[in-house]
């Protein structure tokens, strides 16, 4: 039984070496129909996303299995690359090592962001993609619905997913929650069109946010972004009439002068009849005059006031990672120990089949023997019982001892002696 | 059969102290909401809010039973201030369980306990007059004067936290681990909605003791009592109007400024009742509890 892995992330390598052994999710259906021609016998799931490419195989029987190599020129077939230039840069793992490995990426501690639910639903969809294409089998079945399991478990247990550490979901799921019960009947006004604005704008529309008005100096680019995110568009000169009805306004130009004044602002505030409303000015230099948090029910957040949760939330999530890591080192050593168990189960069957012709052989033998004595059911009886007590009390030891140090390690070694000396074949 | 009567029995030796303990401890895991993180706590606060209503209800139903067959039951403020800690407590549980990870309890236990203290501080007071708590008018200006203290003591509760957490978020102080209050939006609104009930409760409260005065003539139209609730009345009207007229009233800290101090003036105008001297008069007991000769 084999277990293995090749891949490489943004811990060992750079963007440019990602971006060539990346797969897109039609490359990938590919790319494990492919796999499945080559070698038949054995599962894979092909893990590709923009921080990772994992390529993970298994085969009940090792020999079915892929070499290092062997994998190493099949990736690097497919996206035309030369398997040497690429072999280095890759990280090649096997057998607990690569289970273990495949627990700490779904429970989120090899990712960029620790801690950060996406890469879960990552896993979720190689696996489920290599399922629909047939290249997963029993043992990738149990590898990734431990993975996913063991992942759920240290999110249950540690609070290493509870603390958001990118701005955009610390001003809409931290703080824009302490404003608002809903958000559904909220205007949100968002000016600047540029990344930072869009993202934010994702995380509001994920939060199914009622209406949404973008407004730049350039109307391009806000009827670019309204169309890509169902939101409206505005004119620049409606600033204030905007900033009056909003609710929530979201900022983040690229303008090196604030774009709202105290002077402007305090129109605003004459319209909005004291009007709660809460700013998130994440645009460096600030967009926002620092005097407008000083108006009454105006609640100001910059970049830097939300920088300082984010640094605070990385660090206590820093402090659950030895948490996380027992749990995820507590579950590979009892996946691996139940893998184990797989394997030696077939070996300790045929064993006791073996003992049981051997005892079956001894008992015919032994009714020929005793002649009409061999008539009496009784007697017979006790003959069959006592080899039967007799076979249990030699395979006892041995097996209990398989049992008891089943760990892959020593249990392997067990199972070899075990193998030869009672010459158990295939 | 035994078994019934063995637990009638027990149900009879529930005290004060088995729900006020529950209460506490219930206050006391909220507290600690700040500094541990317990997988299992709301769990227990909810079970020990259940326990604490389960036994305040079996005592009050006891002690109603038991003045009933003595008289008229719920005819003292030690009665009444434990029927309005129960109400507070249903209240608060309702709102924990649909808000499992907020610290509104911090806010509301503090209220009931206090009520429970204030309760048993007043008990050796002298109940309402015997002969007149069955009066229509005595009823319904009992009745209207607690639900109406119930709900201004929600909606104190609500403008307290409401005031904790704009200023919070005013001083931009980061989120803090096992202190999350509901949102300003649901703060506003619950404010808002008990201070207009109470002043609607409070209203037909005074207005009936009005009526029974001008029928019985029970107290003097320059007493105390009936001047500060007379003045308390005028402050929730002005308050209701200036915040349904003005509209940056309706918005932000004012209101929660207004409601506290709204809640404090009705503590006074209570303690005036309880403690002055005419609450020694059974007729002005009578004109806040339900009577009038």
């Amino acid at each position: 039984m084999k277990v293995q892995m090749i891949g490489c992330s943004h811990h060992n390598t750079d963007v440019t070496f990602r971006e060539q052994l990346a797969f897109q999710p039609t490359q990938v259906t590919a790319a494990l129909a492919q796999m499945r021609r080559l070698f038949p016998r054995t599962e894979a799931v092909l893990l590709s996303t923009c921080n990772r490419m994992e390529l993970y195989t298994a085969a009940e029987d090792e020999a079915d299995c892929p070499t290092t190599e062997q994998l190493i020129a099949f990736v690097a077939e497919f996206h035309g690359l030369v398997p040497q230039d690429i072999a280095v840069e890759l990280l090649n793992l096997s057998g607990e090592e690569a289970v273990l490995h495949l627990f700490s990426t779904a429970a989120s501690l090899n990712s960029m962001v620790v801690g950060e639910a996406q890469i879960l639903s990552q896993i979720k969809q190689a696996y489920d993609l290599a399922n629909a294409g047939n290249s997963t089998g029993p043992l990738t079945h149990s590898t990734f619905q431990a993975a996913l399991r063991v992942a759920k478990r240290v999110q249950n247990e540690t609070s290493l997913h509870e603390k958001r550490v990118s701005i955009p979901s610390i001003a809409v799921a931290d703080y824009a929650s302490q404003f608002f019960e809903r958000l559904d009947d909220k205007v949100v006004l968002i000016i600047g069109a540029g990344e930072m604005a869009q993202e934010t704008l994702t995380y509001l529309v994920d939060k199914n946010v009622g209406q949404t008005v973008i407004v730049n100096r350039s109307r391009d680019r806000a009827d670019q972004l309204a169309k890509q995110t169902g939101s409206e568009a505005a004119d620049w000169d409606q600033l204030e009439n905007l900033l009056a009805a909003a609710d929530l306004v979201v900022s983040a130009t690229a303008a090196t002068d604030p774009v709202v004044t105290s002077d402007l602002f305090h129109q605003v505030v004459e319209k909005r009849f004291q009007r709660p409303i809460f700013i998130l000015d994440l645009a460096v230099p600030r967009d926002f005059e620092a005097a407008i948090s000083e108006f009454i029910n105006v609640y100001l957040y910059s970049i830097d006031d939300i920088q300082a949760v984010c640094d605070a939330n990385l660090a206590a999530r820093q402090l659950e990672w030895p948490k996380a890591e027992n749990i995820i080192a507590e579950e590979t050593a009892l996946f691996m120990k139940i893998l184990f168990q797989r394997v030696t189960g077939p070996w300790i069957g045929r064993l006791k089949q073996q003992a049981n012709d051997i005892k079956e052989a001894e008992l015919q033998r032994l009714q020929n023997k005793l002649g009409s004595l061999a008539d009496d059911p009784a007697v017979t009886k006790e003959l069959e019982i006592s080899l039967d007590r007799l076979v249990n009390k030699l395979l006892h030891p041995p097996l209990e001892s398989l049992r008891e140090d089943i760990s892959p390690d020593t249990g392997a070694g067990l199972l070899d002696a075990l193998k030869k000396l009672f010459q158990l074949k295939d | 059969m035994l078994n019934v009567i063995a637990m009638t029995d027990w149900l009879t030796r529930i005290s004060l102290s088995c729900f006020a303990l529950s209460y506490l401890i219930a206050l006391l895991l909220e507290i600690s909401r700040l500094f541990y993180r317990i997988s299992v706590r709301s769990i227990v606060i909810f079970a020990l809010m259940l326990a604490g209503i389960f036994a305040h209800t079996i005592f009050l139903w006891d002690k109603f039973q038991a003045d009933f067959s003595g008289g008229t039951p719920l005819a003292s403020w030690y009665d009444w201030c434990l029927v309005i800690s129960l109400a507070l407590a249903v209240t608060y549980t309702i709102v924990a369980l649909q808000r499992v990870r907020h610290s509104v309890g911090i806010f509301f236990l503090p209220v009931i306990l206090g009520l429970i203290l204030f309760a048993v501080s007043i008990k050796g007071r002298q109940p309402f007059s015997a002969q007149e708590r069955g009066n229509l008018w005595g009823m319904t200006h009992g009745i209207s004067l607690t639900a109406g203290t119930i709900a201004m003591a929600i909606a104190f509760t609500t403008g307290l936290m409401y005031l904790v957490l704009a200023s919070r978020l005013k001083r931009k102080l980061p989120p803090r681990a096992g202190f999350h209050l509901p949102s300003l939006e649901w703060l506003q609104v619950c404010n808002q909605r008990s201070l207009f009930l109470a002043t609607g409760l409070i209203m037909i409260g005074l207005f009936s003791g009005i009526i029974i005065n001008k029928l019985k003539n029970v107290v003097a139209w320059d007493d105390m009592v009936v001047v500060s609730s007379s003045v308390l009345l005028l402050w929730l009207i002005v308050v209701s109007v200036f915040e349904m007229l003005y509209r940056p009233a309706r918005q932000g800290k004012k209101i929660a400024y207004l409601t506290i101090a709204s809640f404090f003036f009705l503590i006074m105008v209570l303690c005036f009742v309880i403690f002055g001297q005419h609450a020694e008069a059974p007729a002005v007991t009578m004109l806040w509890a339900g009577g009038g000769k």
